[in-house]
């Protein structure tokens, strides 16, 4: 038998790991998470046929083809001027509320689990998956029984559960039949049930315990930003479509409007020592690594959108939303763990504006494409799982790309990340040590935002390991940890 | 994900072949591209009788995904050989070896490592792990976008789908 030698680390060269940089005193100055670079993507798209991007751009990331799916054929519908009739949007909508739940049960219980469903004392080898199923027996098994009812309408609406087909500019490929809704209607109540419990489940579980408290409520973990998120027309957040809405981190209204037009109110810094770029907000300006109202660094994701919203759309995430303002009396919330809340809280509506569309009389309508007028320029916005994902686009007169422009929830985060991880990480980092304390809680900032990586599209060499790295002040590389 | 049932079994076969990687990012490919060769191999009628893709029911999936969702399509076989590409392998040799060769790294950057997944999904709806062997095929680091296998990848394919249809008739 051959012997088979495998670097865990080979693969995740350039695609994900957390950067320390440290200043001449041994003190931490920044933190850098590098996230994937899509080198070669848009000369790769030029030339192409429009309707192939929605099938080009979900294979970019293997965690949310759903929202790429769908923010492609917006920016398609926007390139052609096409009207999306109301049972193609209702399918739409229908089937991206069931991405957002079953994204946001499978943070919360499983990758977001160790943080939030074990104690901080947990041993190492017993702080993952496989430790919360053992600790929470009954609500592990429900939550993959119902996630997998998700996953069904997903592949029911979608046509292939992983790799959806079923948008197309202007609409969707075909309707959907009664039957099909009474088999969505029956998936869509079992997600509201669940995310019934797992509401009462946090409240009676999670929040009561002090370490969740502290990282909640502490001054130390706060880092006020600005949000960003789409809200529908009564103001609650809306995953599929809206008005883009910033709100500054003292809560003041910067912007509220078409969401295609806010990509001009957004710069992106670059600095010399890595190639992940940082979005800020152009009037405000680049500050450096700072948080505050004076610095133009945003953040995007469930925290951002409970933030830039009035309300909830629906009752029961209403009733959540309400709880979560009132625990910290104040408004916007900046605690960074407070995304795993405000994640439940958007998994609640989700669930039940599932089960709600799935009553709409339109939703099993005949007409399913709007017609499409002469090719052009596009844009399509929507709100991933972990936050405002921008399609923009530019067809030629025969409908073939010519400029294609993405921005992804993870790059509107890269500052926020960095500053998020620095803040857990600053305390116990000197003269380039570092130790399982450190690990975890620069685990623990980054795991909050549930970043996007691609590197976990793949299965070789195994799993994914964190890999930090610490340079000194003369950019040389001290020390680097893989576990 | 997509699933193609070779021989059309409305239940679920005992065995899949799972391609991981992305066609549009050249070499990477090389999974979905054996699949397609495995499929061919199955429709050739003259092959029919004695090709093992159609004597044995298998299916044939495709998917680039996390470790849960990818482990929510392992259960309920038995077997299932997982095709993908490997960097740190020469590019064109082929490996074939256990699941359970795989250093797993006790933490994990995102998603579930996969045999975690794996494991979490049998024991939460008490079924077995299926028995999983991981078919390597050496490809060139840092694909970039782009369609096609290089050359040296290309000339792999018959040995990996040897290698393939050999695990099939074991």
């Amino acid at each position: 038998m051959k012997k088979i030698v495998i670097d865990p680390i080979t693969r995740l060269e350039g695609h994900g790991k957390i950067l320390l940089y440290l200043d001449e005193r041994g003190g931490l100055k920044d933190a850098v998470l590098e996230i994937p670079e899509l080198r070669g993507f848009e000369r790769f798209c030029r030339g192409r046929r429009g309707e192939e991007m929605p099938q080009i751009t979900e294979r970019i990331c293997g965690v949310c083809p759903e929202a790429h799916h769908l923010a492609s054929a917006k920016a398609l519908d926007d390139c052609y001027g096409a009207e999306v009739p109301e049972p193609a949007r209702l399918q739409r909508e229908l089937f991206y509320n069931a991405y957002i739940f079953s994204d946001h049960l499978l943070h919360l219980v499983f990758l977001g689990g160790p943080d939030l469903l074990l104690p901080e004392d947990t041993p190492r080898a017993q702080r993952n998956v496989l430790g919360v199923l053992q600790a929470h027996p009954e609500l592990g098994k429900e939550v993959v029984r119902v996630r997998a009812r998700a996953q069904k309408i997903l592949d029911l609406i979608g046509g292939k559960a992983i790799h959806p087909v079923f948008a197309l500019p202007g609409g969707v490929a075909k309707p959907l039949t009664e039957e099909d809704r009474e088999e969505v209607r029956g998936h869509a109540q079992a997600m509201v049930g669940l995310a019934e419990k797992m509401v009462a489940f946090f409240h009676e579980q999670v929040l009561p315990d002090p370490g969740i408290q502290s990282l909640l409520l502490s001054d130390e973990c706060q880092l006020p930003t600005h949000y960003m998120g789409l809200v529908d027309g009564e103001g609650a957040p809306n995953f599929y479509h809206g008005a883009l809405r910033i709100v500054s981190a003292k809560g003041a209204e910067l912007y509220c409007g078409p969401a295609g037009e806010a990509l001009s109110l957004i710069e992106e810094r670059s600095e010399p020592w890595t190639y992940v770029k940082f979005p800020y907000l152009k009037e405000l300006g680049w500050k450096g690594f700072s948080a505050g109202e004076d610095s133009g660094i945003y953040r995007v994701g469930p925290l951002a959108r409970v933030n830039v919203a009035e309300r909830m759309a629906t009752p029961l995430a209403q009733e959540e939303f309400e709880r979560f303002f009132d625990h910290f009396g104040e408004r916007p919330v900046h605690a960074t763990f407070a995304y795993h809340w405000a994640r439940l809280v958007e998994m609640v509506q989700a669930a039940e504006d599932a089960a709600r569309l799935s009553e709409e009389d339109a939703l099993t309508g005949a007409e399913v494409r709007g017609e499409l007028g002469q090719p052009g320029e596009g844009i399509g916005v929507i709100e991933a799982a972990r936050g405002t994902l921008f399609h923009h686009y530019q067809l030629d007169g025969e409908g073939l790309v010519e400029r294609v422009n993405l921005i992804v929830a993870t790059t509107h985060n890269a500052a926020g990340i960095g500053l998020s991880v620095k803040q857990m990480a600053e305390r116990v980092v000197r003269e380039g040590e570092l130790d399982e304390r450190l690990l975890n809680r620069v685990e623990m900032a980054f795991r909050a935002y549930d970043p996007c990586l691609a590197c976990a599209t793949h299965f070789l060499p195994g799993e994914t390991p964190l890999v930090v790295e610490i340079y000194g002040a003369d950019g040389k590389l001290l020390r680097r940890v893989a576990r | 994900m997509g699933r193609t049932g070779s021989s059309c079994g409305v239940s679920r076969a005992e065995a899949a072949v799972v391609a991981l990687g992305n066609p549009y990012r050249g070499d990477d490919g090389v999974g979905p591209a054996l699949l397609r060769l495995l499929k061919v191999t199955g429709e050739r009628k003259e092959a029919r009788h004695a090709s093992p893709v159609t004597r044995h029911e298998i299916d044939l999936i495709e998917g680039v995904h996390d470790g849960l969702r990818l482990a929510e399509a392992f259960l309920g076989y038995e077997r299932v050989l997982v095709v993908d590409a490997a960097p740190w392998l020469p590019p064109g040799e082929v490996v074939r070896f256990r699941l359970e060769e795989l250093p797993a790294s006790a933490g994990y950057f995102h998603g579930i490592g996969f045999r975690a997944a794996l494991e979490l999904l049998a024991r939460a709806r008490g079924e077995g792990v299926p028995e999983v062997e991981v078919l390597a095929i050496g490809v060139p680091e840092d694909p970039r976008f782009g369609e096609g296998l290089s050359p040296a990848v290309e000339r792999a394919l018959p040995g990996a789908l040897e290698e393939a249809i050999r695990w099939l008739n074991e």
